[in-house]
């Protein structure tokens, strides 16, 4: 089943349309996530998971289901280097500011809505989709071979699980 | 679904039939929405017609696949475009030059072959990350850097071969210059390992000596659509011990030239190694009357009217900070001497860091990191720069290390941007390499298809002029790299005529990323911009 809509988020780019989101593939994201094999690196030299952060990351032990633990680690994994928590205070050298995401929106939403993408309990699936295939001003969009399918429904789920 | 040009809709159909026999039909993205995410995310072209789009996109996860599909393509003249994980925003992304292009999306090709510590090297894949690798030496407690550009998401094979630059010191930050070793698919699907490597039994050597015998092939593969590379091995700095800064500041315009002389010897010595940018707070202060007036004196304003001027705005006229990395007896050693010899220009200002910090860094101090790239350490920071713009092109001309060389590019590039009317962007030289600066020039983009096109007009403007004056950009986006090779024009175009003799030997049917760097098939050249 194909759900498709269109999202003009920026204008100028143009329509967007939403993948399936079969039960199936939820599935195999909660079944990969069990067994931890959702990496798709294969040899045992490669490092056990791609990530865009530096450092490894704590699984969430409040979060009891596991597609929202999968999608708390694609949070950490892809997410989290833009959209993170502020640091109190800066290590070293300042050259451009930790967070840009949260940082941005901070400056959007100017305490109306929370900066950070994990305080927030307002966004939608469809939301989040659109502005992870289609992107959003400076935040480019995300292929499958970076990000999946099957994580961006984790991601979702995580996103917007019942608090 | 959409069918390259000049390719019949049976035989693309039997291409990708083909293409999803070797990867599995799942890694063959045809469907519109998938394929809209193998667009330039930074485009300048946003919502007109000029924006680049692939026709499908394939993702093969090993070498034996990519000379496969490499055949495939030969066999139906289907045009490939290679990325290796897509994120060379501002340079075209992973957009096809050649509209209607199938993407080779090399990021599946994750592997992370050798951390070798004792020899101070990697050999990885094109989707290996700097992010990826980062992991990998710290989760196995490695005391090694990595040397990463400002957004640490891109490959390592990929901005090496665009021949993109870090923040840790020389030779580290000039990643092509530290590339030692690569594995190349040719587009006929032949397999080559460069230098050493072609020696069979060479192991470790493969990343130890670059050279081996005969033509070095290394330069062929990059900025360049002669071949895929599949595994590329690179020097690591191994950890230093401490890190600290000193400070310089020159009041006078004419301070430059003795500053870059002396700077740019004791780099060649080797007691200077780091990055250092020679920020001007008069060049890079806003445009204002006076200055705009001073810029269309003759030669572009003297050095007297210009001192005049930096003393009204109560500014140094130039300032830099050097960065040193080893034992502190070492460093402060180091910076004694800098300050030994730069207090032959009397107008010096010399203060120290008093900023010493130690390696390895913690969890905690890695996580509050400001500048994480000048520690080697990978990160997103940079976007923060610019939020409410779409992307921005970037400009960056090399200079000779002179200091005539610079002032003279400041005020050239200052009355383009005047000019345009669009406010300077960076506009500083930095020391990424050995022996030439870069002068970091940035355009923004917006949603406003005018602005946008006023920002490409100096783009445009920024390539020719630094041309005119020697200075040549050194990487240019997809859309502007027939533009930009145009300058390189020596004995009416010599060089490229060399290229597409190259391009028409090594790939007949032109089915390789056509286009790039102003290299177009024998077919197409008639496509040139």
């Amino acid at each position: 089943m194909t759900i498709r809509r269109f999202v003009s988020l920026v204008p100028g780019t143009h329509r967007y349309g939403m993948r399936g989101s079969g039960a199936l593939r939820i599935a195999a994201a909660v079944l990969a996530s069990l067994v931890g094999t959702a990496t798709a690196l294969a040899d045992p030299a490669s490092s056990p998971g791609s990530a865009w952060w530096p450092l490894s990351a704590e699984p969430d032990e409040a979060l009891t289901n596991p597609l929202e633990r999968r999608g708390r680690e694609v949070f950490d994994q892809r997410c989290r280097a833009c959209h993170g928590a502020l640091p109190d205070e800066i290590f070293g050298p300042l050259f451009v500011s930790p967070m840009p995401g949260t940082r941005a929106l901070r400056d959007r939403y100017r305490g109306e809505l929370p900066a950070e993408l994990e305080r927030r309990t307002d966004l939608s699936a469809a939301y989040i989709e659109a502005v992870v295939r289609d992107g959003y001003l400076s935040m480019p969009f995300f292929r499958p071979t970076e990000l999946s399918d099957d994580d961006l429904e984790a991601l979702i789920a995580y996103l917007t699980r019942d608090r | 679904m959409a069918i390259p040009p000049g390719v019949s809709a049976a035989d693309f159909e039997a291409a990708i039939s083909a293409f999803a026999d070797v990867v599995g039909a799942e890694w063959v993205f045809t469907d519109e929405d998938t394929v809209d995410t193998y667009r330039d995310a930074y485009t300048p072209f946003r919502g007109e017609e000029e924006e680049k789009y692939a026709s499908a996109a394939v993702a093969p996860t090993n070498v034996e696949q990519v000379q496969e599909i490499v055949r495939i393509a030969n066999r139906y003249k289907i045009p490939l475009y290679v990325i290796s994980t897509g994120r060379n925003l501002a340079y075209g992304g992973s957009a096809p030059v050649y509209s209607g292009s199938v993407v080779l999306d090399l990021k599946r090709m994750n592997r992370i072959l050798e951390v070798n510590e004792d020899m101070a090297y990697a050999l990885v894949e094109p989707g290996v990350s700097y992010f990826d690798l980062y992991r990998y030496i710290r989760e196995r407690g490695m005391r090694l850097w990595i040397d990463c550009p400002d957004p640490g998401w891109g490959s390592l094979i990929g901005n090496a071969l665009d021949r993109g630059a870090g923040r840790t010191p020389l030779p580290y930050r000039d990643h092509f210059g530290a590339h030692c070793g690569m594995e190349v698919v040719l587009p006929n699907g032949d397999l080559v390992r460069t230098g050493m490597g072609a020696n069979p039994n060479a192991g470790p050597n493969w990343q130890a000596f670059p050279y081996g015998a005969g033509p070095l092939a290394d330069g062929l593969f990059a900025q360049s659509n002669f071949g895929i590379v599949t595994k590329m091995g690179f020097w690591l700095l191994p950890e230093p011990e401490a890190s600290m800064t000193g400070r310089i500041r020159a009041r006078r315009h004419d301070d430059i030239v003795p500053l870059v002389r002396i700077l740019s010897h004791l780099q060649y010595q080797g007691i200077v190694n780091c990055l250092f940018s020679l920020n001007s707070p008069v060049f890079q202060a806003p445009m204002d009357e006076r200055k705009s007036a001073l810029l269309d004196r003759p030669g572009g304003g003297s050095a007297a009217e210009w001192d005049a001027y930096a003393a009204s705005l109560g500014v140094p006229f130039w300032q830099t900070e050097l960065r040193f990395y080893g034992p502190t007896s070492v460093m402060d050693a180091q910076w004694a001497y800098v300050k030994e010899r730069l207090r032959a220009i009397d107008s010096i200002e010399l203060i120290d860091g008093n900023d010493v910090i130690r390696f390895p860094l913690t969890d905690d101090q890695i996580r509050r990191l400001g500048d994480p790239a000048t520690f080697g350490v990978p990160s997103l920071n940079v976007f923060s720069g610019q939020a409410g713009t779409t992307g921005h092109l970037d400009a960056s001309p090399m200079l000779p290390h002179s200091g005539e060389a610079v002032l003279r590019a400041h005020k050239v590039f200052l009355r383009e941007y005047r000019d345009a009317g669009i406010p300077l962007m960076l506009g500083f030289a930095m020391s990424y390499h050995t022996r030439a600066f870069i002068m970091f020039h940035g355009v923004n983009l917006t949603t406003d298809p005018e602005w946008n096109r006023r920002a490409r007009a100096l783009y445009a403007r920024l390539i020719e002029v630094a041309g005119e004056h020697g200075w040549g950009v050194y990487r240019a986006h997809t859309a502007f790299q027939d533009h930009l090779m145009r300058t390189y024009s020596f004995n009416d175009h010599a060089l490229m005529r060399l290229n597409e003799t190259l391009k028409d030997a090594l790939d007949p049917n032109g089915i390789l990323s056509a286009g790039r760097y102003g290299i177009w098939p024998k077919h197409l050249r008639g496509n040139r911009a």
